[in-house]
């Protein structure tokens, strides 16, 4: 592309994927250059190319010369622009990153002289800013070294790749330093070229960045520091104000003008890097192989019925085969391959399991044939997206499962995708609040109480939100909000996707650099939005705790019953609807949130297709959308199912007539429109996410016409499109909804028929679910499970089985002691069992701190039930003798449990308020068993412990707080209106007393909350 | 800083100036440079010039570039 009437260009330039030191996105960097009538625009982060497939898509789409190149740090002698002057080049800034990244420390890479030999000879180098190869130097007097450093830049770049930056920054002392750099310059026979070294987009960003730049020097706003900037000058400036500040050496501008018309924008988005497969048998092509195994496949899935599949599995082979995604799929299947030949539990999910063919090799296990799913949900001619496979593993065995692929695909075309952790609005909060000389205990408050809305909304209703109103200084702290505002959005720094992995053809530093991951594994710069552009498939392979909960209690189970199948329970267990039916639900998968165990109450589950239904109602559009009552009202028989036309009854029949999936919609458009299924699949994704009035109604437009002529009458068209309309946007994935129905529905009937093994099993998985442990120990103790404490003698690292229904809390659960010194108290421990604190100091090595711990949590009560007399001794000899005059106390039972909060977070020999329960009902508090038998409509008043308040999206829009209250009998989901939460919310969000006193109006699912205090007790 | 009443600018760059009741004429201009200053606390953006006057004295002079207002910043003997 040539520059055309746009004028100048800016070749360096920094977007916020430079973290904290650009504070402006890739496309807010183009979009103000286009303004600007700038004509080329390059992108050099430093060390990154994490913004380049936006920064092209941008560049593209507003007619401006998109080029690429990254910043670097030479060997600590100052950074060197690198820009890449076409396509074929591109590879060698990536490797050059590559190398740099991952031979030097996380964080601090730097590339050595050796690497820019071996790579630079196909770059075009920029000499940097004051922190540039040769300014630097200049400017901390070792003017000695620059010959050394220009020769041998010019010996990898020759002349005419080599340029003199000059940075229109106008700062102190630039007239010298110009000087000088046009001596270098014309000794040389090197050409100057004029960059604004840009950080930030207009000059009105400058306070955010150096916002920024504090938060990256640790910094208050109020501190000088050589890292922070004089002035507001790295913006991109109009190309006249360039000129006229370089009117002394015209050159430059010149200079700039015409390497912008040589350097080329590289063409590498969307050039696919699809990985082979490459364990093909001979003479066979991979379409070939994979069609054998599922064909294979259907055989071992639906037996002598195999031949009813064929149809839908050609059909499916012919689109995988012709979009070029058979040896993706045939990589999928010999990953799923490995996991199930080394017994690790896994599971296909989203919608992959839409595909008859991924049922067959075994990556799924929903039947979409049974199920009628439609694979065009999945992947389709039409859509032309890479299918993306997800897949659950065992979270303890996942990372055997990445290694496996990049052991067999090779270690440099394997590699996970990045996430970039972005300023949400706490963290925003937080950081820029300390950078303008917050204390943090007020920062961390503050942060805890923000509703999830906008922070102008929050800024503009301040006073109406109770737990910000009590704030002081509430305009200080407005001003500070109205700069998080800001930084809210962009990235912060980059971190690991949890279970992306790409695999290429090729190495892929044809297509990424490569860095280390703070978990020590290679990940590309690139993240799951931005992969697909740069042609390369991504595999999830993501890590379920709850497998590792089921895992676990498989292995428990198995001990007294060998023969126990998981993977075979039939789909009727009635015991386990009941459980459900009752809202008793707590340690499900996916049922057993209050919202989930609210649902089941009223829907009354008893068959298979309930929980996948459940699973698909609650969702925040679903609620929104007002579809759970008719739901529950057509299920149950209270509203008559109907159509509004006949065809329709085989699509929605299974959801009484209600559109739930968003399979039906794409059924819908093709029954009644003719819309091929990906035509159909088109549409259902604008009704999705591009729901603008007029696309919509060209849509409805499209969609009556094409039902008209295949003889549906105009009205019934037009009804049934609203009804589309109405639902597409809240419509689940079913493939999704019946994939994670299976796990769900299995977990439950753990829960009903093996739940002292199965409550094993989530403690140990832990963290995982809705709930905290202290949740889940109540509900184990009203399964009548007896949970023992912690003992420095009984006590295994995990929670393990005791007796028939007796769990003992394992060490790992005391904070700050962690695995491997809990190994040891196990391990390490004499078969008499330790005897005294001291014993285990003269044995392993563990700070006075965690043996405390042990104490304090009752780990020696068995032994030594003198828990003072123990912390004594662990004080020394006592030399000054200042115990002398304590007086010996036995702690009650209130303090132990005290202690076991402070220590383990959760009560484990009883929850908190069991000791209190007798002044409790004398003060008329209801224990929560008994206040969910009162009658409804009752008044009643209890005290529990705060678990998980949250601010929902309701139907009505208005703000609505859901919380739950824990005591030693139970669970209570309460519900405070907005009147009451302007009255009592500031005990709910921010700097909160977990224990409160709460009473209301009873209801069938809980409380209707009247009023709220904290609930102090008598003395501990 | 001490105001300057009276500044020559050309496109805001200055070329004359009276200080203490002298005419001064820049003969040329060794550094410019500008300054946000404490921006958290409104301060406005300032720009320097550290210039040669007729008489070989070097000053260096500030400017507010929003008002126009001309401040000595430093005066070199």
């Amino acid at each position: 592309m040539a520059l055309g009437k746009l004028v100048g260009a800016h070749l360096h330039a920094h977007s916020a994927f430079s973290f904290l030191s650009g504070a402006s996105t890739p496309p807010q960097l183009v979009k103000e250059a286009a303004r600007l009538g700038i004509g080329a625009l390059a992108l050099t982060d430093t060390f990154r190319l994490s913004g380049v497939p936006s920064f092209l898509q941008a560049a593209q789409e507003m007619g401006i010369k998109g080029i690429v190149g990254a910043e670097v740090l030479v060997e600590n002698l100052g950074h060197l622009v690198l820009l890449v002057p076409d396509t074929d080049s591109y590879e060698s800034l990536t490797r050059l990153l590559t190398e740099a990244l991952l031979s030097s420390p996380r964080r601090q890479p730097v590339v050595h002289w050796e690497t820019l030999e071996r790579y630079g000879n196909r770059l075009v180098a920029l000499t940097g800013d004051r922190g540039g190869i040769l300014p630097r130097p200049w400017l901390q007097g070792h003017r000695q070294e620059i010959p050394t450093i220009i020769a041998r830049l010019e010996s990898i770049f020759g002349p005419h790749n080599l340029f003199i930056e000059l940075t229109v920054n106008y700062l102190p002392g630039d007239r010298l330093l110009f000087q000088f750099l046009n001596d270098v310059a014309q000794s040389r026979n090197l050409r100057l070229v004029a960059t604004s070294a840009a950080h930030y987009a207009r000059k009105q960003d400058f306070g955010l960045f150096d916002l920024m730049s504090c938060i990256r020097t640790g910094q208050r706003i109020e501190q000088a520091g050589p890292e922070r900037y004089l002035n507001a000058e790295n913006y991109l400036k109009p190309w006249s104000e360039m000129a006229y500040a370089l009117r002394s050496w015209p050159q430059a501008v010149r200079n700039t003008n015409e390497l912008a018309e040589r350097l080329q924008t590289p063409d590498i988005l969307h050039k696919p890097h699809y990985p082979h497969f490459p364990d093909l048998p001979r003479a066979e092509l991979g379409s070939e192989y994979l069609a054998r195994l599922v064909y294979q496949g259907a055989q071992s899935r639906y037996g002598n019925r195999a031949a009813e599949v064929y149809g839908r599995v050609r059909h499916e082979l012919a689109i995988i085969d012709e979009m070029g995604f058979t040896d993706y799929f045939l990589v999928v299947w010999d990953i799923a391959r490995f996991a199930r030949q080394k017994g690790i539990r896994f599971a296909g999910r989203g919608s992959a399991a839409d595909s008859v063919v991924a049922y067959c090799l075994h990556i799924t296990d929903v039947d979409a044939h049974a199920r009628q799913l439609l694979f065009e949900r999945f992947m389709s001619r039409e859509r032309q997206e890479t299918p993306d496979i997800d897949i659950d593993f065992d979270a303890r065995r996942r990372d055997e499962v990445a290694d496996y692929v990049r052991q067999k695909y090779g270690a440099d075309r394997v590699a996970q995708v990045a996430t970039y952790q972005t300023f949400r609005t706490r963290s925003a909060v937080r950081e820029i609040g300390k950078v303008l000389g917050f204390p943090y205990s007020e920062l961390d408050a503050l942060a805890k109480s923000l509703p999830e809305r906008a922070i102008d909304d929050i800024i503009a209703h301040w006073d109406e939100i109770p737990e910000l109103r009590q704030y002081p200084e509430s305009e200080r702290l407005k001003l500070m909000l109205s700069w998080a505002r800001h930084i809210i959005g962009l990235p912060r720094h980059v971190g690991t996707h949890l279970g992306g992995l790409v695999l290429s053809q090729d190495s892929l530093d044809v297509v990424s650099p490569r860095e280390w991951s703070e978990k020590g594994v290679q990940i590309i710069q690139f993240d799951k939005r931005d992969i697909e552009l740069m042609g390369l498939l991504k595999l999830d392979l993501l890590s379920l705790r709850t497998f590792s909960a089921v895992n676990m209690t498989l292995e428990a189970i198995s001990q007294k019953d060998p023969n126990f199948s998981y993977d075979a329970l039939p789909h009727e267990d009635e015991d386990t609807y009941r459980r459900l039916d009752r809202g008793e639900a707590i340690g499900v998968f996916q049922l057993e949130s209050p919202a989930q165990r609210s649902l089941a109450q009223r829907l009354h589950p008893d068959r298979w297709e309930d929980i996948v239904a459940s699973l698909a109602l609650i969702r925040p559009g679903p609620i929104k959308g007002n579809m759970v009552d008719p739901f529950i009202a057509r299920r149950q028989g209270r509203e008559a199912v109907t159509y509004l036309h006949p065809d329709l009854e085989p699509i929605l029949s299974k959801t009484y007539g209600v559109v739930l999936f968003q399979e039906q919609v794409i059924a819908i458009a093709s029954t009644l429109a003719g819309f091929t299924p990906g035509e159909a699949d088109a549409l259902r994704r604008v009704m999705t996410h591009g729901r603008s009035q007029e696309a919509m109604e060209a849509l409805g437009i499209q969609f009556k016409q094409k039902a008209v002529e295949r003889g549906i009458e105009s009205h019934i068209a037009n009804a049934v499109f609203q009804q589309i309309v109405g639902y597409a946007s809240y419509g689940f994935n079913e493939a999704h909804a019946a994939a994670f129905a299976e796990t769900a529905y299995r977990t439950a009937y753990l829960l009903e028929h093996h739940p002292r093994e199965y409550f094993m099993g989530l403690l140990n998985a832990e963290p995982l679910g809705y709930y905290p442990i202290d949740v889940l120990l109540v509900e184990a103790r009203r399964r009548q499970i007896e949970i023992r404490p912690i003992d420095i003698n009984a006590s295994q690292v995990e929670v393990s089985l005791e007796d028939p229904s007796v769990l003992r809390i394992g060490f790992r659960f005391i904070r700050n002691l962690g695995e491997e010194l809990s190994n040891m108290l196990v391990g390490q421990r004499p078969n008499e069992g330790w005897q005294h604190p001291s014993q285990i100091a003269e044995t392993i090595k563990i700070g006075r701190d965690q043996l405390r711990a042990l104490v304090q949590v009752g780990a020696f009560d068995r032994i030594a039930p003198d828990r003072d007399g123990l912390l004594r001794d662990l004080e020394g000899n006592n030399r000054l003798g200042l115990a002398a005059g304590q007086t010996h106390h036995t702690w009650t039972m209130a303090e132990k449990v005290a202690w076991d909060y402070r220590i383990c977070g959760f009560g484990q020999r009883e929850q908190w308020l069991a000791p209190w329960r007798a002044k409790l009902d004398q003060d008329g508090y209801v224990p929560i068993a008994d206040l969910k038998r009162m009658t409804v409509g009752n008044m009643a008043r209890t005290v529990g412990y705060l678990v998980r308040p949250h601010r929902p999206p309701t139907r009505s829009g208005r703000l609505v707080v859901f919380f739950s209250l824990l005591d030693e009998t139970g669970v209570l989901e309460a519900r405070l209106s907005t009147e009451g939460y302007q009255k009592f919310g500031h005990w709910l969000f921010g700097r909160v007393h977990p224990i409160l006193a709460v009473s209301g109006r009873i209801e069938p699912q809980g409380i209707d909350v009247r009023s709220i205090r904290p609930w102090m007790p008598p003395s501990l | 800083m001490k105001p300057i009443d009276k500044v020559w600018a050309q496109r805001q760059v200055p070329y004359a100036f009276v200080w203490r009741q002298q005419y001064v004429s820049i003969v040329r201009v060794l550094d410019y440079w500008r300054d946000v200053g404490e921006w958290w606390r409104d301060e406005p953006e300032l720009w320097f010039w550290r210039i040669q006057g007729q008489e070989s004295g070097v000053y260096e002079l500030a400017c507010n570039p929003q008002t126009h207002q001309w401040w000595m910043y430093h005066v070199y003997d």
